[in-house]
């Protein structure tokens, strides 16, 4: 079942920088993938807008991409929140971040973060980075029922 | 007149008888006499010689008749008889030839008589009485002698037995001291009679004195002689009855009386009558007696041992409370049994064989056990003595109760046999102690020994006992000698002192060893013997001595080395320097400085450092290491380190402290200094690689933003755009891509040194393997060849021992012109390093950048030439260098580079 073909993806994007939010958009379109994105601009927000949608389980998004640098709630806790949340676990959580550091590797997976990926400076490599994304969870990885 | 003159009248009787017709008749009387007899004349010539005397000496008579030789009869020479003497008056003559035996006649006058012995005659002698007289006429002339003799030898015998009998009956007589009396019973009344002998005991003169006293006056006690009076007439005698009287000079007298009384015909008493003893002398004994006898008894009473008098049977007559206490009876019961009884052995007598031994020796101890009243057994030693062995005989015994003695030596038996235990133990520890032990004897011969010292003399054990030091160890016994007689003389211990020499042990060999002697004293302080200790310390001397000609070089050789060294005597306290205190403290040396005076001149705030890192020293021997400050006399404060180490003497106590000190002043100063310096260096390099990460990582995102949205419109609106707007926006890409490139790098080189990561055993060979298939697109588009050999393990960081190969690599590739780019990778192990070594056949490195080789950002090519931000060569130096070691190179324009790099495999601590 191709859910791109039936259904656009509803993608929740965590991330404070609005470039970074613009490029996302441009590259999911370049990447060629239907998709509805919400954006949560800090951690508190991406929180309240997934309790939201949880209240009609069918809103709740396919995939969510987390930066982990956020303001007002950082990204850290936000993945620890969605991964202990157990109407939100089961949510795909890629961490995107621009940080290089070991310690956020290795917390990161620790908090059971599905992926995680260093935003690439290329931009070529950033819309391979997102088709894969696409490709993979959303095509090739079965993703529970709503 | 000499009577040898002849005579004229010779013997004839008749005409004797007509000269002398007085004489007429007289022969005839005479020669019936019985008694021998002779008469003289006047002349001394012999008229008549009776038949008697014939006989007697058997001289006839016409033989002598008218000679003068009658003395023939009586003796063997001439002399005077008696007669002669007597016609001649001669009475002086008398008393000369007869002396006293001369005495005149009682019953005739005129007559003498003279009694002598004669012992030739008869068989046991004679005795002879002689008569003599002169014949006188009517006018008293004389006319002649006449003498006589009669052998009175039976009656003199007899005479002289009577007179011995006499003699005894009269000594008995006058020693029997009995009076008898005669007195009335009236008590007022006197002696009617008594005798000498009464008188003479009350020390009377005669009888007659007594009779005037009355009886009652020889009584002391009046009371007494109204008492006997009472008796005798109640009783009609009186019998032994002692008095106490007294004497005439108021003497008291005991007497013993016995009197009988006399009746008249009415039948009272008349009189009375008695014999009286003087008993005074047995009444005197017999008071001594009871004197000696209560003091006896009081001292037999008082003594602690039972006491008793028995006879051989064991029959007891007398005893004290003690004894009859020890049966536990009374002296009264006791009186009367036999010793035997109270035995729980049967004849307990017999089997001492007490009679036996006492009547050989007169005393004999033993012991025995005897039953209480109550049962009970006690034991008591015995010791009898015989007073008396008449009869039954009579033996003082004293009885000792010995019972807690017997518990005593039952004990004592015990700890004997224990002792004797004990003292085998001993006996075993002394004879192996590991030290040489002996006892020598006043004249320091050997008493004991033990194996170890008889080892050390060199003679078996037994060979040493009686036998002088100066016989099994001559070469030591001077020095013996004079610790023996510093023993005698103060009478304390001797030592320890060294003794040294030679003994038969080993021969030639000087020897060394510590000797300790004891002197061994009797319960009164006397010295008896001597006690000795040796233990052998030649090995110990020898290391002494080695030890200390060490010492000596290393004094030298600090002094040499301009360093201080320090003595530290603890026995005395004194703490001495070299004269390069003065380089310490900057004062000369004390010499008589003590622990605490040093201790004073170290700097204050250092002074308690010092004082426990030297207890500590002095309580567990660690090293001395301590660095302080000393503070100098002119103010100036200077550094010192010093360190030493604690020596022990020969018997393992704390002898003393040695030690250097050396000034580390101006050292210390640029050590401050460059510890300061480094810290800053720290601190600024902190901050450096802090802001460097944070400056890179911080500009990557803007970074981004402008690569991306760059590129971004690159794709989108490359076509709707004219050349120039193209070429625009190529430029801005470019310059941001460069941009993004370096601050990559400048993020990567910061985060060198702040890599956490830990060293672990690397195996390069891996790391290459990595690489080359990491790579193999790079490799294959350069057709490079990437070789490697010997290529170790080395203890390092895993990923930034790759980036160091990584790096190498890409320049050989990278600055590469030919058509087949070769690398070849391999390692060497040099010391404890291993050097690596890079060589490419690459375009080389010109020497004029040698400066700027390693160092960042320095390009020594443009970048059309080519790519790379000049940061790759100083990551690798950095990384090298992390890793303690160094990178070079060698290189020529053209002829390629080899690249070489060492890592330090020694423990390495960053």
């Amino acid at each position: 079942m191709k859910y791109k073909l039936v259904t656009a993806v509803e993608v929740l994007l965590v991330e404070d920088n609005p470039g970074d939010v613009r490029l996302i958009q441009e590259v999911f379109k370049e990447a060629k993938i239907r998709n509805v994105l919400h954006v949560a601009r800090d951690g508190e927000e991406a929180m309240k807008m997934l309790h939201l949608k949880g209240e009609n389980p069918t809103r709740l998004p396919d995939l969510i991409l987390l930066d982990l640098n956020l303001p007002k709630k950082d990204g850290r806790d936000v993945l620890k929140e969605i991964k202990k949340d157990d109407s939100l676990k089961c949510i795909p959580v890629v961490v995107l971040t621009s940080s290089i550091r070991d310690e956020d590797l290795i917390e990161t997976y620790k908090n059971n973060a599905n992926c995680y990926i260093a935003k690439p400076v290329d931009l070529d490599r950033l819309i391979k980075v997102v088709q894969n994304i696409g490709e993979f969870w959303l095509d090739i990885v079965k993703l529970p029922p709503r | 007149m000499n009577p040898e003159e002849g005579s004229k009248f010779t013997g004839d009787d008749k005409q004797t008888t007509q000269e002398n017709p007085e004489l007429i008749g007289l022969d005839a009387v005479i020669n019936c006499s019985p008694l021998p007899q002779f008469v003289i004349n006047r002349d001394h010539k012999v008229i008549y010689w009776n038949q008697a005397l014939e006989e007697y000496s058997q001289i006839n008579a016409s033989d002598v008749r008218g000679t003068d030789k009658h003395w023939k009869a009586f003796y063997n020479s001439k002399r005077p008889c008696m007669v002669d003497l007597l016609i001649d008056e001669d009475i002086e003559g008398l008393s000369y030839w007869f002396s006293d035996n001369c005495k005149m006649s009682e019953l005739v006058e005129g007559a003498y008589e003279v009694e002598k012995f004669y012992p030739k005659r008869g068989l046991n002698g004679k005795y002879l009485h002689f008569t003599a007289s002169a014949i006188k006429d009517h006018n008293g002339n004389v006319i002649g002698g006449l003498e006589s003799f009669e052998d009175i030898t039976q009656r003199k015998l007899a005479e002289k037995d009577l007179q011995e009998s006499e003699h005894k009956f009269r000594s008995l007589v006058e020693n029997l001291n009995v009076g008898v009396y005669r007195n009335s019973i009236d008590p007022n009344g006197y002696f009617i009679q008594v005798n000498p002998a009464f008188a003479r005991m009350f020390g009377y003169d005669s009888t007659r004195e007594i009779m005037e006293i009355k009886v009652m006056d020889f009584y002391r006690d009046p009371q007494q002689r109204r008492l006997f009076l009472e008796d005798l007439k109640r009783d009609g005698s009186v019998t032994g009855r002692e008095l106490h009287l007294k004497k005439k000079d108021n003497q008291p007298i005991w007497v013993s009386v016995s009197a009988q009384a006399h009746y008249d015909a009415n039948g009272s008493i008349n009189w009375a009558d008695g014999i009286i003893e003087d008993i005074t002398h047995r009444k005197l004994a017999e008071e001594t007696l009871l004197k000696s006898e209560k003091r006896y008894r009081s001292i037999v009473e008082n003594i602690n041992d039972g006491f008793c008098i028995h006879d051989f049977e064991g029959n007891i007559q007398d005893c004290n409370e003690n004894f009859a206490m020890m049966f536990g009876s009374t002296m009264k019961e006791m009186i009367g049994t036999n010793l035997d009884e109270f035995s729980s052995t049967e004849m307990m007598f017999e089997k001492n064989n007490v009679v036996g031994k006492l009547k050989n020796k007169g005393i004999v101890e033993f012991d025995a056990d005897f039953k209480q009243k109550d049962g009970t057994i006690s034991y008591y030693n015995i010791k009898s003595s015989i007073v008396s062995h008449e009869g039954d005989g009579r033996v003082h015994s004293f009885l000792r109760d010995v019972t807690k003695r017997r518990e005593m030596e039952e004990i004592l038996h015990e700890s004997e046999n224990t002792a004797q235990k004990r003292l085998m133990e001993i006996e075993a520890i002394y004879n192996s102690a590991p030290i040489g032990l002996c006892v020598l004897d006043r004249n320091l011969r050997f008493v004991r020994i033990n194996d170890r010292m008889a080892e050390i003399n060199g003679f078996p054990s037994e060979e040493h006992i009686g036998k002088t030091i100066h016989e099994i160890i001559p070469d030591l016994a001077e020095q013996g000698e004079e610790a023996a007689k510093e023993i005698f003389e103060t009478k304390k211990t001797v030592g320890s002192r060294e003794f040294n020499g030679v003994t038969p042990a080993q021969p030639g060999v000087l020897r060394t060893w510590l000797e300790k002697w004891y002197p061994l004293k009797d319960s009164s302080h006397e010295i008896i013997g001597i006690n000795v200790a040796a233990l052998e310390i030649t090995e110990i001397k020898k290391a002494d001595k080695a030890l200390k000609k060490s010492e000596e070089k290393l004094r030298l050789a600090i002094e040499g080395a301009d360093a201080g060294m320090w003595l530290w005597d603890l026995e005395n306290d004194i703490f001495e320097w070299t004269d390069h205190y003065k380089n310490i403290f900057g004062i000369n040396p004390d010499p008589n400085m003590s622990y605490n005076d040093f201790l004073n001149s170290v700097h204050p705030d250092d002074q308690e450092t010092v004082n426990n890192t030297t207890q500590r020293t002095l309580q567990y021997g660690e090293d001395f290491k301590v660095e302080m400050r000393t503070i100098w006399p002119d103010r100036s404060v200077h550094s010192v380190y010093s360190m030493g180490r604690l020596f022990y003497d020969l018997q393992g106590k704390p002898k003393e402290m040695i030690g250097i000190a050396i000034d580390i002043t101006p050292s210390k100063i640029a050590e401050q200094e460059l510890q300061e310096t480094l810290k800053q260096l720290k601190k600024s390099n902190a901050e450096l690689e802090q802001f460097a990460y944070v400056a890179s990582h911080d500009l990557q995102e803007p970074l981004r933003m402008i690569t991306s949205f760059l590129q971004l419109l690159q794709r989108r609106y490359e076509h709707q755009l004219d050349s120039d707007a193209n070429e625009f926006i190529q430029f801005a890409v470019d310059g941001a891509t460069r941009m993004q490139e370096l601050v990559n790098d400048l993020l990567a080189y910061s985060r060198i040194e702040r890599r956490t990561g830990k060293f672990e055993d690397v195996d390069t060979e891996d790391i290459l393997k990595q690489i080359t298939f990491d790579s193999r697109l790079l490799i294959e588009e350069n057709n490079a060849d990437i070789s490697y050999d010997n290529l170790p393990v080395v203890h390092a960081d895993y990923p930034q021992m790759a980036q160091v190969f990584q790096n190498l690599i890409s320049n050989s590739i990278k600055y590469n012109n030919q058509e087949n780019p070769i690398i070849h990778i391999s390692a060497e192990k040099k010391d404890s390093d291993w050097v690596f070594k890079v060589e490419d056949n690459g375009i080389g490195i010109d020497p004029k950048h040698e400066e700027r080789v390693f160092k960042i950002f320095q390009r020594l090519h443009g970048r059309e030439e080519y790519e790379g931000t000049g940061i790759g060569l100083a990551i690798v130096k950095r990384i090298v260098e992390r890793h303690g070691g160094m990178i070079w190179y060698d290189s020529q324009p053209g002829k390629g580079s080899t690249f070489y790099f060492n890592i330090p495999q020694g423990d390495m601590k960053l």
